[in-house]
């Protein structure tokens, strides 16, 4: 009778260990592994929306307030100079450039600044850099999976084009180099004190590379070819 | 790790300082901004150490001085200088600071920071440092607006003393490191429910 009810017992637990422990845990993986592939393409959607729904103020959808581009105003304008009254220096964030090679097929909006939500809608240039026109560095960087893919078919000679409200920039690849993100941070640094107009783009490298922390950069150094000069 | 944080600090303080700049009516750079500049260029005596401001904090001063919203007054920009003068007279009372990693532990430290701080709002009061979680200091004037909620965090921004080289690629580590987690207690689990043969039914027991 004992050992009846022991066994009884045995398989109760058995089978409550079943039912409320393992089922549930085995669900709850699988349901989350299902979730979190169906929905990492619109995560970022979704935040957003959650976001504006317990925001702290009414969110401004203006769009002027982050762009100042107007493609239509850098045709109007094929001077050699340009005076520095006609020029708007952009707020942190701010859309107010295009970048261009047709060949490669790049073709990207430019933002003041590169922060990690600026290099997610375009380009971003680096605000320790000059705007394209002033004789200094510009130094512009994006994603190697989305507007700067391209670049890993750029070669020496090509013609990258910068247009600005102000005037239209181009520029010829003189230099391909990987460089190690460390190294790239002195170099640049020193590069960009110098008194010569010439464009730098970079991105992470390698670029088929989707695991693991990339070091190494691919950097694109092209010299200034036309464009007017503010003065 | 030491040095590179006091060496964030350190830029950081200088590019407070150096960022000093208001939001006036101007255009280019004046010849009284010039003078500003031309302090910047001379670089900072560290107890006779001469350390050049780096190339980007200069540049940031630049943009911001060229901006058509920026003009500064003889004065203020006497304050300006006055301000770096006194902070390097202050680093020169102690002889062990020689390079930007010695002001870091120095204890100096604050009072320069509260130099740059009175030159800031001299110049505008709208100007305040920020820092983020990894100790980046950035110079924000709080009356640009937010524009869109993507950078919002960043809005107003003239001068940040974060690493010049971004990151500018994804990695998906961390989310294959989940995924394979998650797979390894799904399968603990069967297993362990397997041995327990929890998996038959009570007839067959």
């Amino acid at each position: 009778m004992l050992k009846f009810k022991k066994n009884n017992f045995i398989k109760i637990i058995k089978s409550e260990l079943m039912a409320y422990l393992y089922m549930p845990l085995i669900f709850a993986v699988c349901g989350y592994m299902i979730c979190f592939l169906l929905l990492t393409p619109v995560l970022d959607m979704l935040q957003a929306m959650g976001g504006m729904m317990i925001a702290d103020e009414i969110p401004d959808f203006n769009q002027s307030l982050n762009s100042i581009y107007d493609p239509e105003a850098a045709e109007k304008n094929r001077e050699e100079a340009v005076s520095i009254k006609d020029i708007t220096i952009p707020a942190y964030g701010t859309l107010y450039a295009h970048i261009s090679c047709e060949k490669i097929g790049l073709d990207a909006p430019v933002y003041w600044g590169d922060n990690n939500e600026i290099l997610k809608a375009g380009v971003g240039q680096y605000i320790g850099s000059f705007m394209p026109g002033f004789e200094k560095t510009i130094l512009l960087s994006g994603h190697n999976t989305t507007d700067f893919k391209c670049l890993q078919n750029i070669e020496l000679g090509d013609i990258i084009t910068v247009t600005t409200n102000y005037g239209i920039y181009e520029y010829e690849v003189e230099d391909i180099q990987v460089i190690h993100m460390d190294t790239a941070e002195a170099e640049i640094g020193d590069i960009l004190g110098q008194d010569k107009e010439q464009l730098i783009t970079y991105t992470c490298y390698p670029f088929e590379k989707m695991v693991g922390r990339k070091v190494d950069r691919y950097f694109i150094f092209s010299k200034k070819l036309s464009g007017p000069v503010v003065e | 790790m030491r040095l590179k944080k006091a060496l964030v600090v350190s830029a950081a303080v200088a590019t407070f300082l150096f960022s000093t700049l208001g939001a006036y009516a101007a255009t280019g750079v004046s010849a009284e901004e010039q003078r500003i500049l031309d302090r910047l260029s001379a670089g900072v005596s560290l107890n006779g150490t001469v350390v050049q401001v780096p190339a980007e904090y200069y540049n940031m001063a630049v943009t911001e001085l060229t901006n058509n919203a920026v003009d500064l007054t003889t004065d203020k920009v006497d304050s300006i200088i006055g301000n770096i003068d006194a902070a390097e007279a202050e680093i020169a009372t102690d002889s062990s600071i020689t390079s930007l990693a010695d002001l870091k532990t120095s204890d100096k430290l604050n009072t320069i920071i509260s130099y740059a701080n009175t030159a800031a709002n001299t110049a505008n009061p709208n100007l305040t440092s920020v820092v983020d979680a990894s100790g980046n200091v950035s110079i924000v004037d709080k009356s640009v607006g937010t524009g869109s909620s993507a950078t919002a965090s960043s809005a107003g921004t003239v001068a940040e003393s974060g690493s010049i080289i971004k990151q500018t690629g994804f990695d998906l580590t961390q989310s294959v490191i989940v995924m394979l987690s998650l797979g390894t207690i799904m399968t603990a689990c069967v297993f362990a429910a397997n041995k327990k043969k929890l998996f038959v039914s009570d007839a067959e027991i």
